[in-house]
């Protein structure tokens, strides 16, 4: 199927939006880089596998959106704990307010006439 | 150092040794296939990814059967997506093989022609030293050119994000502008020591703000593993881990 492949579409949104999933699940609470990939997982918004989810990381702290440090694990290895900056928080804002107007605008169009 | 030669030295302190083997022909895999990207980015992959098995035999698996290091893999995808990504999401200005995308926060630095000639003037931390040199003390050495040169050299630097380069940009500005508002402000400023102080306390830690914030990215994407691994704090070796 061509451009209008819904499987390969909403798989790019996923890649697209797979940033500010993880810049807003460490808007909930710091978390550390096992526990995002875990959850991001589990809620259906990862495009692919758990792996892919390191090098966004890194880019996050390399662009200042998140920071983080190491911590003591009781049962294991040190762990390494993100969390969002100031500018992370900032970009998180503006991007929901961006998507919100976009989901909108889709939705108004692709159920316009379905019902 | 080659992209396999390092595996050899990663520590599985929590995975079996059959495990172990498993793992590192991974970890090996991933890091020929990332040989293209910079060292500290390669390296900062295959340690993030050590870190996820350690941890998955370290903490208490939820399942009812044991974890293996199959299951561990399998979750992780294979090296050719890992190294996809990692391509993607790249801040080194290299090419995107296998035609992956790139994310979001890319500020077009991956167009090819730019990156050729980023690749041709851009020598890493030699590049940025003399940028930053440029930018802070090339006034003083070719009046305004030196400055405007330092400018030009942080903007096609592939290490700073849009954010700094702003930062960069304005630095100087920021300097100048700040004694001339104060002078129009205040009609006698030099008889003002609070406003003299307040002045003197803010161009003191802007400055630091600015070059700090721009070395500490230049030197993250050049810092080694093995570096980065010393400084971590809490880390436990694996005699001490096992107690």
């Amino acid at each position: 199927m061509g451009l209008a492949d819904p499987g390969k579409t909403l798989t790019e949104l996923r890649r697209g939006t797979v940033s500010f999933c993880v810049l807003a699940l460490l808007g909930e609470r710091e978390r550390y880089a096992v526990e995002i990939v875990g959850d991001l997982a589990s809620s259906g918004a990862l495009a692919s596998s758990q792996g892919t989810i390191y090098p966004l990381l890194r880019r996050l702290r390399e662009e200042g959106l998140v920071e983080t440090t190491w911590e003591k694990s009781s049962s294991g290895p040190p762990r390494r704990y993100y969390r969002l900056t100031s500018l992370g928080k900032s970009e998180l804002v503006t991007f929901r307010e961006e998507w919100e107007r976009y989901r909108n605008a889709v939705d108004d169009l692709l159920f316009k006439g379905a019902a | 150092m080659s992209g396999e030669r390092f595996i050899d030295e990663v520590a599985l302190p929590h995975v079996p040794d059959a495990d172990g083997v498993v793992a590192r022909r991974f970890l090996h895999d991933v890091a020929v296939q990332a040989s293209h990207l910079p060292a500290s980015e390669r390296r900062s992959l295959v340690a993030d990814l050590v870190d996820h098995i350690d941890d998955a035999f370290a903490s208490p698996w939820p399942g009812p059967i044991p974890v293996t290091i199959h299951h561990v893999l399998d979750e992780l995808g294979s090296p050719n997506e890992i190294v996809d990504s990692a391509t993607a999401w790249s801040s080194a200005p290299s090419g995107s093989p296998g035609g992956s995308e790139r994310g979001p926060s890319d500020d077009g630095r991956g167009d090819p022609s730019r990156e050729e000639s980023l690749l041709a003037s851009s020598n890493g931390a030699t590049y940025d030293a003399f940028a930053l040199g440029a930018l802070t003390v090339g006034f003083f050495v070719i009046p305004t050119i030196g400055w405007l040169v330092g400018l030009v050299l942080v903007w096609l630097g592939p290490r700073w994000s849009t954010a700094e380069k702003v930062l960069a940009t304005v630095l100087w500005p920021v300097t100048v502008a700040l004694p001339i508002i104060c002078a129009t402000l205040l009609p006698d400023p030099l008889a003002n020591p609070v406003a003299l102080v307040v002045l003197a306390v803010v161009l003191l830690a802007w400055w630091p703000y600015v070059v700090v914030r721009l070395v500490r990215a230049s030197a993250l994407s050049g810092r080694l593993l093995g570096s980065a691994r010393t400084t971590r704090p809490g880390r436990r070796g694996p005699e001490e881990q096992a107690a």
